[in-house]
């Protein structure tokens, strides 16, 4: 038996959690562990690689989360551990910063812009040489954010933006702008975006959990 | 519905999907060290998504056809 962890909350409000189901599914139930509460279920075993339908239950049970009006921190697909101890424990050793996100963001959601296609100011450079696969994966990360960095919306939508992260969706050109909103001030942005003729086409994905902006600020 | 309608809402949904699957499996918090999750996974992933999109595409098109024609709508043969 392994226990598959979903995401992260603030240990107050767990009780907000309302009852759902996970994978294979099993109840999913919030851990205790210290100053955060872990969102897990129990499996017969981990899931040895995702599918639509896995990677559409784990975003589930966060929803579930965050439409009871917890602001919760998505944990990557694919985290399971050997019992709830065991990912008690692993939450409690690198849980601080995680906790610090949920304290200064509590209230917050994920919102996400989801573009088709923006302009490229210049075409893709020209490989060299021939390069490993592992290499050909950074060299793609590295053009994405290049291809990035000039975009910006946030000054645009206006303050309901507490924070912007912009990157490119791999594999297609859609382009995708990741906002810190506060719940309470969500109606002021779905407002701003719809005043933005440059946006009319633009698809508005949540509230959501926190999946870019699950981590510290670097 | 016309052609290009279906085509916005292909495009709409690949976008949505695409999202979902990139923020699921590439974004968020790690806390393990024993994710297996790799690109080869993504891939196939947005593979199995297209053949997803593309035979429901597939199909709102053929019935809206038939409908036109005035025929009967017939079961389509799944995708190899």
């Amino acid at each position: 038996m392994a226990t598959y962890l979903y995401g992260l909350i603030l240990a107050r409000n767990a009780p907000r959690m309302p009852a759902t189901l996970g994978l294979e599914d099993a109840r999913a139930r919030v851990l205790r562990c210290e100053t955060l509460g872990a969102i897990v279920s129990t499996m017969e075993e981990a899931p040895a690689r995702p599918t639509l339908d896995t990677v559409r239950i784990h975003d589930a049970v966060l929803q579930a989360a965050v439409d009871a009006g917890a602001t919760a921190a998505a944990v990557r697909f694919g985290q399971s551990f050997a019992g709830d101890d065991e990912a008690c424990r692993h939450v409690i050793e690198r849980g601080d910063r995680i906790a610090r996100v949920l304290e200064q963001n509590d209230g917050c959601v994920e919102m996400r812009l989801l573009l088709a296609s923006v302009p490229e100011d210049d075409p893709p450079p020209t490989p060299e040489k021939e390069i490993g696969p592992g290499r050909a994966y950074l060299e793609s990360l590295r053009e994405e954010k290049d291809q990035t960095e000039h975009l910006a919306l946030r000054g645009a939508i206006g303050p309901s933006v507490r924070a912007e992260k912009v990157e490119r969706l791999p594999r297609s050109h859609g382009v995708v702008f990741s906002h810190l909103v506060l719940r309470d001030e969500m109606g002021e942005y779905r407002h701003a975006i719809s005043t933005l003729p440059a946006l009319a086409d633009a698809k508005v994905v949540g509230p959501l959990a926190l999946y870019s902006f699950a981590e510290p600020a670097s | 519905m016309t052609d290009a309608n279906l085509e916005e809402i292909y495009e709409s949904e690949q976008l949505v999907l695409s999202d979902l699957i990139n923020r699921v499996l590439d974004k968020g918090v790690v806390i393990s060290a024993n994710i297996t999750i790799s690109i080869a996974d993504i891939d196939l992933i947005q593979l199995d998504l297209r053949l997803l999109i593309s035979s429901v595409t597939t199909l709102a098109k053929r019935r809206e056809k038939a409908a036109a024609l005035g025929h009967v709508p017939v079961r389509s043969h799944p995708r190899p």
